[in-house]
């Protein structure tokens, strides 16, 4: 029996990490890379919706705020691909207006970004603008140029809003829209006479001239149709990895269409559901479900069916990105509460099936899968350097500048640091 | 490039590396928050402070995870690495008090009551065992805060059972003693 003394020791305050700084460890322990000498046999998309969500959480808030990530940049692309999904979410021609003119308010701040950090070839390009008028243009919007083709793509939402706005009946919601256009064409004609008059003297000819050279190109990726396809053609060249050599002739023909289908199918039925701890549960309870569809698929070694689960993974890991978009800090405290319970249990189950998937692939599927893994690693180092190139230190002793408070910040830039390394290793063997 | 950076994590882990991160992520779950509050009251409540000893204890707990018994308890493992760690923080920095240099504290103090009944709040508490030796102070909270047996408590000192069991009852009759009003 506790003496008061023994007790009252019990009592002595516990406490605890702050929520930042447990996440901020949980993901430094998450891409801590292995120091011991097992070098990656296989690459298989279980786990990927629990760690590429946090993938996301790291780049997301910046990638999609920030006007410094451009026309080029490998972050673009993924900045226009949450701008596809808002689209999506879109379902009334109001809300489809907002969200286009929110576009191309945000190609406009690129564009203005582009004309701080100059731009001479952009700038040669649109000098001969006003004299070559439209015939330059067409050519000018199918080269890669960042500052062509932010304009571009700037016309182009702008262009999408006004359709859009054609569509609505109601004469509200007309006058909200035709004032969102105009206050957006506003600001771009202002930005670009500000930048300089000679070039673009005759700022409405320019418009008119860009939104029919947009007509005839078709790199945007602002449509939400080609950013599907974007997204499925990139799963697609990732399962082939998967499935070459003696893999394949095992493997189901991927149907894109198909499986693009089933992207859309799930993006509107998650459009449906708020921003909440429980669609946080929703998403992990599917996954759940898909574990149980793998494991049987493993069982008949139904390739087929693996495929299919690859795809719907990768889905899942779209919805998590959604989520951590938009979650706030208490949110991300309810999905950790939920997370000690559930999540505990799909990891249990995860690494359940990590054996089972060893075991399976073990005998002599090593050689062609090596290969794919490889040329992953490789695009994995190339996605590493990027990190490795921006400037956030996570051995900043200012407090202040903690991972979160750097991830909701638009303005600052970050690095992995991946060189954590203890210097004083002197110390026991364990 | 979108989608390659979404497989990341799987592509440079594997799935041997992917099954200790998933296993050491759930220790961690379990313990950030007990070796926070042991490294915290070991620096004084200087938060920032034990924050960043914190991550440290369990970056290079994860480094060293390969090593780890299965069969043993991680609980004593863990501290056992903080405890290393806070002793190699303040290497040279702040005058250490070992166990060894306490242990011969209260031999002389056989006139304490058996089953001393001690009633105090907890703020007096915190007082009195401020004013215990470091090591002393440690073996109790890891006995009574942190609730470690007396055999984890041994494999992270990396003492013998016995010896922990008479340090811990000296520190207690030091703490009582201190306790007592005059």
């Amino acid at each position: 029996m506790k003496q008061p003394l023994e007790s009252q020791l019990s009592r002595l305050p516990k406490h605890t990490l702050r929520s930042k700084k447990r996440w901020a460890l949980f993901l430094r322990l998450l891409f801590k890379r292995d120091t011991a000498a097992h070098r990656p046999r296989y690459l298989f998309p279980l786990l990927a919706v629990g760690t590429a969500c946090l993938v996301v959480v790291i780049g997301g808030g910046y990638i999609y705020q920030s006007p410094n990530v451009q026309y080029g940049q490998s972050l673009h692309t993924a900045k226009v691909r949450v701008e596809g999904r808002q689209l999506a979410r879109a379902t009334t021609p109001l809300e489809k207006v907002r969200s286009y003119t929110t576009i191309a308010n945000r190609r406009l701040a690129e564009v203005e970004q582009l004309f701080r950090g100059s731009q001479p070839l952009a700038h040669r390009m649109l000098g001969i603008l006003p004299v070559h008028a439209a015939g330059e243009l067409v050519l000018a919007a199918t080269t890669e140029d960042a500052l062509v083709q932010t304009i571009a793509a700037m016309h182009k939402a702008t262009e999408q809003a006004i359709k859009e706005s054609e569509k609505i009946t109601e004469a509200n919601q007309a006058q909200e829209a035709l004032e969102l256009i105009a206050a957006s064409q506003d600001k771009q004609l202002t930005i670009l006479r500000a930048q300089d008059t000679s070039l673009f003297g005759s700022s409405e000819k320019l418009v008119d001239a860009l939104t029919r050279a947009v007509y005839h190109t078709d790199k945007q990726l602002t449509d939400i149709g080609k950013v599907k396809e974007t997204i499925a053609a990139g799963m697609v060249s990732q399962i082939d990895i998967l499935t070459s050599d003696e893999w394949k002739p095992k493997t189901s023909e991927v149907n894109v269409e198909e499986k693009r289908n089933s992207l859309e199918y799930l993006r509107t039925g998650f459009a449906n559901t708020s921003v909440s701890e429980e669609r946080a549960g929703e998403y992990f309870r599917r996954l759940e479900n898909k574990i149980d569809d793998l494991e049987r698929a493993i069982d008949r070694e139904d390739t087929e069916a693996l495929d299919d689960i690859l795809f719907f993974l990768e889905a899942y890991t779209e919805e998590a990105e959604l989520f951590f978009d938009e979650a706030e800090d208490e949110e991300l405290d309810e999905l950790e509460e939920w997370f000690e319970d559930v999540g505990e249990e799909v990891m249990e189950e995860a690494e359940e099936i990590l054996d089972e998937v060893d075991e399976m692939f073990e005998e002599d599927r090593d050689e062609a899968f090596a290969e794919g893994f490889d040329a992953l690693e490789d695009a994995a180092e190339e996605a590493l350097d990027f990190y490795e190139e921006d400037e956030y230190d996570f051995d900043e002793e200012d407090e202040e500048e903690d991972l979160f408070d750097y991830l909701f910040d638009d303005e600052d830039e970050w690095e992995y640091d991946d060189d954590w390394e203890d210097e004083d290793d002197e110390d026991e063997e364990y | 490039m979108v989608v390659v950076e979404f497989w990341y994590p799987l592509s440079t882990f594997g799935v041997h590396s992917m099954r200790k991160k998933l296993q050491f992520l759930r220790y961690y779950n379990q313990f950030h928050d007990k070796i926070f509050t042991y490294l915290l009251y070991r620096v004084q409540f200087d938060r920032p402070l034990a924050e960043d000893l914190t991550s440290e204890v369990f970056l290079k707990a994860y480094d060293k995870f390969d090593s780890f018994d299965k069969d043993r308890s991680f609980q004593a493992w863990i501290y056992r690495i903080a405890h290393n760690h806070l002793v190699n923080h303040y290497k040279g920095k702040k005058p250490q008090t070992a166990l060894e240099d306490v242990e011969h504290v209260l031999e002389d103090d056989t006139d304490l009551p058996q089953h001393i009944d001690i009633q105090i709040d907890l703020e007096r508490l915190k007082l009195l065992m401020a004013e215990l030796p470091d090591a002393m102070q440690e073996i109790i909270e890891l006995r009574y805060l942190h609730e470690l047996s007396h055999d984890e408590i041994a494999e992270c000192l990396q003492k013998n059972v016995g010896a922990v069991r008479t340090m811990l009852s000296r520190s207690m009759k030091k703490l009582k003693i201190l306790a007592v009003p005059v």
